[in-house]
């Protein structure tokens, strides 16, 4: 990877491999956060001190690799333009507040499959995606950096609470798993709000992506877990893939009871959406990721041939504000950004 | 009404946002709406949102009050980073790793509550210098299969686990007791 590549590239490196039940499950995440001893937490630590970190981690890496084939590069938050750090959270290999954070950096692998965050939160926060239901991948991937990083740092632990964070909400394992899903099958037949409290009930949080609550933009939802402690690793990551898996199966139910009783108007809608995809002038993405969830639909149900999942994934992160930016070559206003965004989609579905 | 951003225009757009289970409400202008559709974009979602920590921030209060007439609210301010125990209150957030040991006996009801009545980490434990909290971890988990054993009757396995938590007692002991540095 060189810079150029992270940058430009809407669809990171791990994106292009199939997952197993990618066509609802879209990625799978998991992040471990962890913190050092003998340093207070990033919020109230001061920047030579940050530093301080940030170069005993550059050291670590430029000594010594923790797995050949995955070189990380560092990114120091100080030293990005502002469109290159929204590149990077469009991407998620950054959180928002990472960039915001002074004194922060990045260690992104060349595949952007595995990244820490460094004082985010926490002094180092681990993260692994992988595509469609994949947890266990993902934590073992994290796991095998955090077993390097332990070897070379002291991090806080305590024999009764575990690994040491910033918020009560992440003590313990550390360990937060994550799926992105695309249900509009679930949301159509009206079975999300019930869904969502029964998985609150389980100890899971269910999110929009687009933050919407349960009306999620694109359909697009993330599902998590809220315990940290007094659960294993392992534990917290099948009862994630567990719960997926049944979720991916009352999702093609779902799909399955509409194509049986509304397809027409599912159909009359996915074509409304391609049709209108194709032919706006102006496209605001709130709009483009409702359209764009229905293309997907349509994809899976076979009504639209010759487009991929994936071509479609790409384009989510395409319209976003940061890439639409690169995409045009220069910076754009709000306005300007939604002629670009439906130019773009214009030319990509034509 | 007022839009919530700008409080100049018009709200004109109304939704509810829901994040586990709190009802938060918006109202905004329609140019207040429009740049925020953008934001919608590029929110991750690893970050807290406030909601939840407003949340957590009213678990500990109720905690600190229901802790009145029990024991007296802790007035303890961590000797590392000086965080008070209300300014714990009030951010919802640790400022160092000491802070778990300042505020200890606090935090045992506060975790049963946010993890399910869960209070104890039972998962990874970081093998440098973690060497006899892993075996005690691990006697932990052999003594509990000890005991199903001898619950089913299969005295055999039961014997054989029994000499493996010896060993380890003993491999415990030759470390050199309690000590985990």
């Amino acid at each position: 990877m060189n810079d150029l590549t992270i940058f430009q590239e809407p669809f990171s490196p791990w994106m292009h491999e199939q997952g197993p039940f990618d066509d609802i499950v879209l990625s799978s995440r998991v992040r471990l956060a962890r913190n050092l001893q003998r340093y207070t937490f990033p919020k109230a630590l001061s920047i030579e001190m940050k530093q301080e970190i940030t170069q005993k981690m550059a050291d670590k890496f430029n000594e010594k690799t923790f797995c050949t084939d995955r070189v990380m590069h560092m990114f120091h938050m100080d030293e990005l333009t502002d469109l290159q750090k929204s590149v990077l959270v469009e991407k998620h290999l950054v959180s928002p507040l990472l960039t915001k954070t002074p004194g922060s950096s990045v260690l992104i692998s060349s595949d952007e499959q595995l990244s820490i965050m460094i004082h985010e939160e926490d002094h180092l926060r681990i993260q692994s995606m992988f595509t469609g239901i994949q947890i266990a991948r993902a934590y073992e991937l994290a796991n095998q950096m955090d077993d390097w990083l332990e070897t070379q740092l002291d991090y806080a632990f305590d024999e009764n609470f575990g690994y040491l964070t910033s918020c009560p909400t992440n003590v313990g394992t550390g360990l937060r798993c994550s799926v992105m899903l695309h249900l509009p099958g679930l949301v159509m037949t009206k079975q999300m709000d019930p869904t969502v409290h029964t998985l609150n009930r389980l100890g899971f949080v269910v999110r929009g992506i687009y933050g919407e609550g349960t009306t999620a933009l694109g359909h697009l939802f993330q599902l998590s877990n809220q315990v940290t402690l007094g659960k294993t690793e392992s534990e917290m990551v099948d009862e994630l893939t567990k719960i997926t898996e049944k979720i991916v199966e009352q999702e093609r139910h779902a799909r399955d009871h509409l194509m049986t009783h509304a397809r027409f108007m599912l159909e009359d809608r996915i074509f409304r959406s391609l049709g209108t995809l194709k032919y706006a002038i102006l496209m605001q993405s709130k709009e483009a990721a409702e359209r764009l969830s229905d293309i997907l639909l349509g994809i899976y149900l076979g009504f639209i041939e010759g487009m991929s999942i994936q071509q479609i994934r790409q384009l989510f992160t395409w319209i976003q504000p940061g890439f639409l930016q690169v995409y045009a070559g220069k910076s754009l206003d709000i306005n300007e950004r939604e002629v670009a965004r439906a130019n773009l989609l214009r030319k990509y579905l034509a | 009404m007022l839009c919530q951003k700008c409080n100049e225009k018009e709200a004109t757009i109304h939704y509810t946002n829901i994040v586990n289970g709190m009802k938060v409400e918006t109202h905004l202008c329609p140019i207040c709406a429009k740049e925020k559709g953008d934001l919608f974009m590029s929110m991750d979602q690893f970050v807290l949102p406030a909601p939840l920590q407003q949340f957590i921030a009213g678990l500990l209060l109720s905690d600190a009050q229901h802790m009145v007439g029990e024991a007296e609210p802790s007035t303890a301010v961590c000797p590392s980073c000086g965080l008070s125990y209300g300014q714990f209150l009030k951010q919802g957030k640790f400022q160092c790793p000491d802070c778990y040991v300042t505020f200890e006996e606090a935090l045992y009801p506060l975790f049963e509550k946010l993890h399910n009545k869960n209070k104890r980490h039972v998962g990874k434990i970081p093998k440098r210098g973690g060497e006899n909290m892993i075996i005690r971890q691990q006697l932990a988990t052999l003594k509990l299969h000890l005991k199903e054993m001898i619950a089913i009757e299969n005295f055999e396995e039961a014997a054989r686990i029994r000499d493996e938590i010896r060993a380890l007692e003993k491999r415990c002991i030759s470390k050199g007791g309690g000590s985990d540095e």
